[in-house]
C-alpha cells in the first residue's frame, strides 16, 4: 500500500518553486500535500497530487528533475499520542525513517495524514496494517 | 584490421619520412623567405638565413610564428603567394582581436581534401557511406573542411551545417547517413533532443562520427558513444595551420596520427620555448610544408598536449598526440596552481552517474581565489534523499580536489542551466577578469 511521491530538484534561487507550482496550476493539478527538504545549495519538494503520472510528465517537459518515490500514509485522529504510537510501532520493528511530514485530510475531518518514508515501505505499509493503523491507499490520493 | 586511406603515405616508414620533412622544409623556407615580406624580416632580426636551414634537424635556429603576427599583417600579409592563385578565404572568430584570415591555393584545398579524407578514412569510411557535416558553414573551417574531405572519399555529402536541432535529427532518421561530424558538445545535443522526444539510437543508421574543434575527454566520447550508439573519432586541427585534419585518430583509439607529411610537430614548453621530452605536456607547434598559400613556420597553437612515443598498433608511423589536454590561455591559474578545464571534466566522467556538463566559476573572495564547479544534476543521479545527494557532491570533490591539488567547491544545479551554444560549451566564467 504505497503513495507515489513526486521528488523535484530545486536549485537555491529566487522563484524555484513557482517553476514547479506554475506547471501545475496550468494543468490544473490539484497537490494533496507539499514539503520541502532545504540544503544551502538545493532543495527537494515533495508532492502528493491527484494525478502524479501526468504531473511527473509535465514537470518533466518544464526540463524539472523528477523522480517517483514510494511512501506510506498513515491516518491519524486528532488526539494527542497518536503519532507516537505509529513512530513506536515502527521502532518495534526496527524500522528507521528517513524523512517525515503531514497534512490534513479534508478541511473538517479532524483527522490527518502523515506520509513517512522508509527504505522498504511495503514492509512498513505491513507492520502498520497488522497493528492497526489505517493507511491511505492510492485510491484516496489520486484520481488516476 | 585497421583501416588506412593513404597506406603509401601513412605508413611511411619513418626515415623515409623524415627525408621528406626535410626537403619540404627547405624548400618551405627558401619560398616564405623570398616571397613573404614579414618572414623575412623576422628570420633577418633571428639572423637566420634560408641556406642554414638544410634538414628538419635547423628547424629550431626558425623563429615561432605567433597568432599576433597574423593579425599584424592582417588580412594577406603573410601569404606566399599571388592573390590570383587563392581560391578560398576562411577566417577565425575575433573574440580577442581582430579575425585571423587564412587562404588557400587550389594544391592547398586537394591536400586538405587528403587530410581530412584520411581522418575520415580512419573511421572506415568508404565512397558507399553517407556523411552528415554539421559543423558550420561558413568561415569558419569545420564546415567545408568535413565537406572537402567526405567528398574526396567520394561520400554522399550532406552539408547540414549547424543549427536547428529538430532538422538535424530528422535528417538524421530520413537521409540515413552512416557517418557524422561535428563538435562534440553538440553531439550530445542531439542524443538529448533524441532522448527527449523518444527517438531511440537504434532508428540511426549511424555508424561513427568524427568530433573537434573543442577539447573533450574520453569519457565524454564514451558518452557520445553511449548515447548515439556509434564509434567516436577525435579530430584535431586549426585554420592558420589548414583547419581540421592535422592529426586525426585511428582505430587503435590511443591517440591521434599528425599528418607529417604535410605538417612537423613539435612540443614545447610554452614559458621557454624549448622541446619538451616525448610523453611530457607542453604546447603544440606546427611548420606547414606542402601548403602554398599560407605555410606558417613553427606557429604556436597554445594547445596543450603531449606526443605518445610508442608505436601505433594501427601501423602508422606518423607521430601520435594525445588528446588535447587544454589551452595555454585557457589555462587557469588559481592560488598559483595550473588548472586545465579538462582535468575536471575527466574527473567528472569517470564518475558513474554525473553528467559532463559542468561550468567552473572562479572568483576572488577576501583576496583569495575560490573555484567553484557547477555539475547538472540529472535524472539518472538524482535521488529523493538529501543526504545521497550531499554524498554525491562531496564525492565529486573529493576527487576534483585529488586532481587538482587545491580545494574547491561543488554546486549542483539544475540540468540545462549551464548556457551550451549549438557550437561550443561555456566552460568557464572567471569573475576575477570581469572585475580588474
Amino acid at each position: 500500500m504505497t503513495i507515489k511521491q513526486l521528488s523535484i530538484f530545486v536549485e537555491n534561487r529566487v522563484g524555484a518553486l513557482l517553476d514547479v507550482t506554475s506547471v501545475l496550476r496550468e494543468n490544473n493539478i490539484d497537490m494533496r500535500a507539499f514539503s520541502v527538504a532545504e540544503t544551502t545549495d538545493f532543495g527537494i519538494v515533495r508532492l502528493i497530487v491527484n494525478k502524479p503520472g501526468k504531473a511527473r510528465e509535465l514537470l518533466r517537459a518544464a526540463g524539472l528533475t523528477v523522480v517517483e518515490t514510494p511512501v506510506i500514509g498513515v491516518l491519524l485522529e486528532d488526539t494527542p499520542g497518536t503519532f507516537h504510537s505509529v513512530l513506536e510501532t515502527l521502532f518495534r520493528a526496527r524500522i528507521s525513517i528517513e524523512y517525515t511530514y503531514a497534512f490534513a485530510k479534508n478541511s473538517g475531518t479532524h483527522k490527518a495524514y502523515m506520509m513517512i518514508r522508509v527504505e522498504d515501505p511495503e514492509n512498513a505499509a505491513k507492520v502498520l496494517t497488522e497493528a492497526g493503523f489505517t493507511l491511505l491507499t492510492p485510491g484516496d490520493a489520486y484520481e488516476e | 584490421m585497421y583501416s588506412i586511406y593513404n597506406p603509401e603515405a601513412e605508413t611511411m616508414p619513418k626515415d623515409r619520412l623524415r627525408e621528406l620533412q626535410s626537403e619540404r622544409l627547405v624548400r618551405t623556407v627558401k619560398r616564405v623567405y623570398e616571397n613573404v615580406p614579414a618572414y623575412r624580416k623576422k628570420f633577418d632580426e633571428a639572423g637566420v638565413r634560408p641556406e642554414d636551414i638544410k634538414s628538419i634537424e635547423d628547424l629550431t635556429k626558425l623563429p615561432f610564428t605567433y597568432k599576433q603576427d597574423l593579425r599584424d599583417n592582417y588580412p594577406y600579409g603573410l601569404f606566399a603567394v599571388p592573390m590570383d592563385d587563392i581560391v578560398r578565404i576562411h577566417a577565425s572568430s575575433g573574440t580577442t582581436g581582430k579575425q585571423t584570415v587564412v587562404g588557400y591555393t587550389r594544391n592547398d584545398l586537394k591536400v586538405w581534401g587528403e587530410v581530412m579524407a584520411r581522418t575520415i578514412g580512419a573511421g572506415g569510411i568508404t565512397n558507399k557511406d553517407i556523411g552528415h557535416i554539421s559543423y558550420g558553414y561558413g568561415l569558419f573551417t569545420g564546415g567545408l573542411g568535413g565537406h572537402i574531405g567526405s567528398e574526396t572519399i567520394g561520400c554522399a555529402t550532406i552539408p547540414a551545417s549547424t543549427g536547428n536541432t529538430a532538422r538535424q535529427v530528422t535528417i538524421l532518421l530520413d537521409f540515413k547517413p552512416t557517418f557524422l561530424l561535428c563538435t562534440p558538445s553538440y553531439a550530445l545535443t542531439l542524443a538529448e533532443y533524441m532522448a527527449e522526444h523518444g527517438i531511440t539510437r537504434e532508428q540511426l543508421s549511424l555508424k561513427c562520427g568524427f568530433f573537434g574543434a573543442e577539447p573533450w575527454t574520453r569519457g565524454m566520447q564514451q558518452d557520445i558513444e553511449n548515447r548515439l550508439g556509434i564509434e567516436c573519432f577525435d579530430i584535431y586541427g586549426l585554420s592558420e595551420i589548414i583547419g581540421p585534419g592535422v592529426a586525426y585518430e585511428c582505430q587503435a583509439h590511443e591517440g591521434l596520427h599528425v599528418a607529417e607529411d604535410h605538417f612537423i610537430l613539435e612540443v614545447i614548453d610554452p614559458s621557454t620555448g624549448k622541446p619538451v621530452p616525448d610523453g611530457e605536456r607542453g604546447e603544440l607547434v606546427f611548420t606547414c610544408i606542402t601548403k602554398e598559400a599560407l605555410p606558417l613556420i613553427r606557429y604556436r597553437t597554445h594547445d596543450v598536449g603531449y606526443i605518445i612515443p610508442e608505436p601505433c598498433k594501427c601501423g602508422r608511423t606518423h607521430a601520435r598526440i594525445s588528446k588535447l589536454l587544454g589551452r595555454t590561455d585557457d589555462m587557469l591559474i588559481i592560488r598559483g596552481v595550473n588548472v586545465f578545464p579538462s582535468q575536471i571534466e575527466s574527473v567528472l566522467t569517470s564518475l558513474e552517474g554525473i553528467a559532463p556538463h559542468y561550468q567552473l566559476l572562479v572568483d576572488r573572495v577576501n583576496n583569495r581565489d575560490s573555484l567553484t564547479v557547477l555539475v547538472e544534476m540529472t535524472e539518472e543521479n538524482f535521488t529523493d534523499e538529501v543526504r545521497k545527494i550531499e554524498a554525491m557532491a562531496v564525492k565529486v570533490r573529493r576527487e576534483i580536489e585529488n586532481v587538482l591539488g587545491i580545494s574547491v567547491d561543488v554546486r549542483l544545479v539544475a540540468p540545462k542551466t549551464i548556457t551550451r551554444f549549438e557550437g561550443k560549451a561555456v566552460r568557464i566564467i572567471d569573475k576575477r577578469k570581469l572585475r580588474e
